[in-house]
């Protein structure tokens, strides 16, 4: 496999060698596809939009300007892509997009059987699942992508202060759910 | 005052209080079981967080889009060639018509005054169409004759779209 950074990969394919692509697609599409799967829950339709996602990525190379890192401008894409499959089948997120000021209340539908096998880090996963996307996809790009504040606010074309209001309210209402379904005693 | 609600306690995780207030609420958390059974919970949250599973693409993910790549360039360049051959065709034409006037025009170089009548001819003539066209160009025979074009365009833009729309959507169904 070579070892090139992504603009010398970028500058390759715009030169014509666009096998070169492949390299691209295989450092990115797992990182993108759990961003997908956490926002639109559901893994056969992410892997859909991730195709979708990396054809429209090739065919906008060239206006990709490096002002940002490519991951920020291609995850900018993935986004926008999720943004537009959810309005799409009319799932109610327009209030989420709203403004950053609406409540979500995260409700824990989460089988009780399950619950008490007393896995927390099971619980939590599984918690995750139930966050609306900007709050899912805001917790995988800062934890699972180990992006900073400012690219998620890049990416998600909002201020870093969105950003951190949205990080800081996803964790405490995964504290206060489990706190609810007395995991803390296996926490501390 | 300081209080240690959430947000003040997801700060002081993150490292983003300044140092005035880190002390105080170092401070309170001493003094405060609540407090600490807070940030106990919200640290693990935090470090649960980091260890947030990914999920796999299916193996063969990437050889399916290279090939949908490659397939579309073929397509683009298929295109590409068409246009250059029905150009090239127009431009053969065009310059074979020239040519021949111009061939035309050689020939009949000696006869200058016949030139000047056919000429003369050609010019009443298009005076002629541009009176009768003046005479047409009432108000109500421009509003009909524009009624007519914009409903032509607007026919021909609906064609333009959908046929780009069905070529998008057959481009899509490539394997």
């Amino acid at each position: 496999m070579k070892n090139l950074t992504d603009i010398e990969i970028i500058d390759s394919v715009k030169k014509g060698n666009q096998s070169d692509y492949a390299l691209l697609i295989d450092k990115y599409k797992n990182k993108a596809f759990s961003l997908l799967v956490r926002m639109l829950k559901n893994e056969m339709e992410s892997e859909e939009v991730l195709q979708d996602c990396f054809l429209k990525a090739f065919n906008s190379l060239d206006n990709f300007r490096q002002e940002s890192k490519f991951s920020t401008w291609f995850y900018r894409i993935v986004y926008n892509t999720a943004l537009t499959r959810l309005s799409a089948k009319k799932r109610k997120i327009e209030t989420e997009m709203s403004s950053i000021d609406d409540h979500f209340e995260l409700r824990s539908d989460f089988d009780f059987r399950e619950a008490e096998q007393k896995d927390a880090s099971k619980f939590i996963q599984k918690l995750i699942e139930l966050l609306p996307p900007k709050y899912a996809s805001v917790i995988n790009m800062y934890y699972l992508d180990n992006m900073s504040c400012e690219e998620i606010s890049n990416v998600m074309e909002t201020s870093v202060a969105n950003i951190k209001v949205i990080l800081h309210r996803s964790r405490s209402a995964l504290k206060d759910q489990l706190i609810k379904n007395n995991y803390a005693e296996e926490l501390l | 005052m300081i209080e240690l609600n959430d947000e003040i306690l997801n700060r002081y995780i993150d490292g983003e209080l300044d140092q005035a207030t880190l002390n105080k609420v170092r401070e309170l958390l001493k003094n405060s079981e609540a407090g600490r059974f807070k940030l106990s919970m919200l640290q693990k949250v935090h470090s649960e967080l980091g260890k947030l599973d990914s999920f796999e693409v299916s193996n063969n993910f990437t050889h399916v889009i290279m090939s949908q790549l490659q397939k579309k360039v073929k397509v683009v360049s298929k295109d590409r060639f068409f246009v250059f051959s029905i150009s090239s065709v127009f431009l053969i034409i065009i310059l074979f018509i020239i040519s021949y006037l111009f061939i035309v025009s050689i020939n009949n170089a000696g006869t200058s005054t016949q030139n000047l009548e056919e000429i003369n001819n050609y010019v009443n003539v298009i005076a002629n169409v541009s009176s009768s066209i003046k005479e047409l160009m009432t108000p109500k025979n421009i509003s009909i004759i524009g009624s007519i074009l914009s409903f032509g365009i607007i026919i021909t833009g609906y064609l333009f779209f959908e046929n780009q729309r069905q070529a998008r959507r057959n481009l899509s169904k490539l394997p």
